[in-house]
């Protein structure tokens, strides 16, 4: 059952049938975050790992032990207050993967980088993004592009935005869980691609409600963040309050060229993706 | 400047705490928006403040348990409590468990600002 817009009470909350199975609310998602949060905190012991492993190896486990135990937790408590075992993972058109990778890539460039740039970066967040730029290994392929993608799809799409859909307003729903997405980063800078990142692929799954389709634009948009480290000098990189695009495109009209095409390719994607959810079935309609 | 508003953060965990067990469940997700994003401050700042000190080579033995126990506390703390907040029906264990860490982590925050006061303003 889909919730009409327009229907809400206080709070943005929908009085509906479906609602008292539906998880989770508002509230209950701050749960879910701290959840999250603890555990990414607590994976931190991990590090005594580094006397036997690399680096980059400490990061994927203290990773996948973070999020897939938060993850577990999480479902479990989906599970048993929804009865919901299953995620959808189809995406209705391959056609489809071009619109969804190109408008990631371009949102994280055109949109994500230029904003956080404008933010300072105080000395010692510098040297810890140097070491993030400097990981180009397999071990953080996996991490990067494979496991936080769909780690974080499951959880924040395929969980919280889902549950938050059937109870409140699509935008409502949508910013909460984008919100919740960019503050588990806990930092000012990957909030900003997060959260940006979080309301595209909201709207995605509000049309498709499918994680699938959710993972496939999150890999992009990390497989163009993994490519770049290939091509960035970690050591000048954070030496001027540039953005990351702005050292790329070289400034000035490079930059607006480089910007104005980001964005042309942006809109287009929307645009398209738009038009193909618009000719779609509305979701819920075609099992019901 | 980030001692007070560590200050400033654990206060206001503590008072929404406090609330949110008087006013008991459901809970408001206002108030546990305000609950959660303190208690993320908080962390986030002693993290920074004990990194920086870290790495100066700044804190005694006693002084690096007093601030890890804090730590570990308010991370437990958040855990617990992200399990309180995320369900409707949770074992009495995790209730206590919230409690006393949340309770351990107020009594040792003050101390471990202390500390970092002293580091930052390069008290021997």
């Amino acid at each position: 059952m889909t919730a009409a817009v327009g229907d809400e009470g206080t709070n943005g909350e929908v009085p509906m049938e479906a609602a008292p199975r539906s998880y989770p609310s508002i509230a209950q998602s701050w749960g879910i975050f701290g959840i999250v949060v603890g555990m990414s905190v607590l994976s931190a012991a991990t590090t005594a790992l580094e006397r036997w492993i690399t680096v980059e190896g400490v990061a994927l486990v203290s990773y996948v032990f973070a999020m897939g135990l938060s993850f577990w937790i999480i479902y479990a408590m989906r599970r048993r207050r929804t009865g919901k075992p299953h995620f959808e993972f189809r995406i209705s058109s391959p056609v489809l993967f071009v619109p969804l990778a190109l408008g990631s890539v371009a949102l994280l460039y055109g949109v994500s980088a230029p904003i956080a740039g404008l933010i300072p970066v105080p000395e010692f967040a510098r040297e810890w993004l140097r070491g993030l730029v400097v990981q180009t290994g397999p071990m953080t392929f996996v991490y990067f592009v494979l496991a936080a993608p769909v780690l974080e799809e499951l959880i924040f799409r395929g969980i919280m935005l889902d549950g938050l859909l059937d109870r409140y307003r699509p935008l409502t729903a949508i910013l909460v869980s984008s919100f919740m997405f960019g503050i588990v980063h806990m930092n000012p800078y990957q909030f900003v691609a997060a959260f940006l990142m979080g309301c595209f692929v909201g709207w995605i799954y509000l049309h498709t409600r499918s994680v699938g389709a959710c993972i496939v634009v999150h890999m992009a948009g990390n497989l163009a963040g993994f490519i770049q480290r290939f091509f960035t000098d970690a050591d000048t990189m954070f030496e001027t309050e540039r953005s990351v695009l702005q050292s790329f495109g070289g400034g000035g009209a490079q930059f607006i060229l480089v910007e104005l095409g980001l964005l042309i390719v942006l809109t287009l994607s929307i645009v398209l993706l738009k038009r193909r959810y618009d000719a779609m079935a509305p979701v819920g309609e075609e099992s019901a | 400047m980030r001692i007070a508003g560590l200050v400033v953060a654990a206060l206001i965990t503590i008072a929404s705490g406090l609330w949110l067990t008087r006013a008991g469940r459901p809970y408001g997700a206002g108030l546990v928006a305000v609950h959660k994003l303190a208690d993320l401050a908080a962390l986030v700042l002693v993290g920074w403040m004990v990194v920086v000190a870290h790495r100066a080579a700044m804190m005694h033995t006693l002084e690096w348990t007093v601030v890890v126990a804090a730590a570990t506390l308010a991370v437990v703390a958040l855990l617990t409590g992200g399990a309180l907040s995320a369900t409707e029906s949770t074992p009495a264990w995790v209730r206590w468990a919230h409690r006393v860490t949340a309770w351990g982590a107020a009594a040792t925050v003050a101390p471990s600002a202390v500390v970092v006061a002293r580091v930052y303003s390069g008290g021997a």
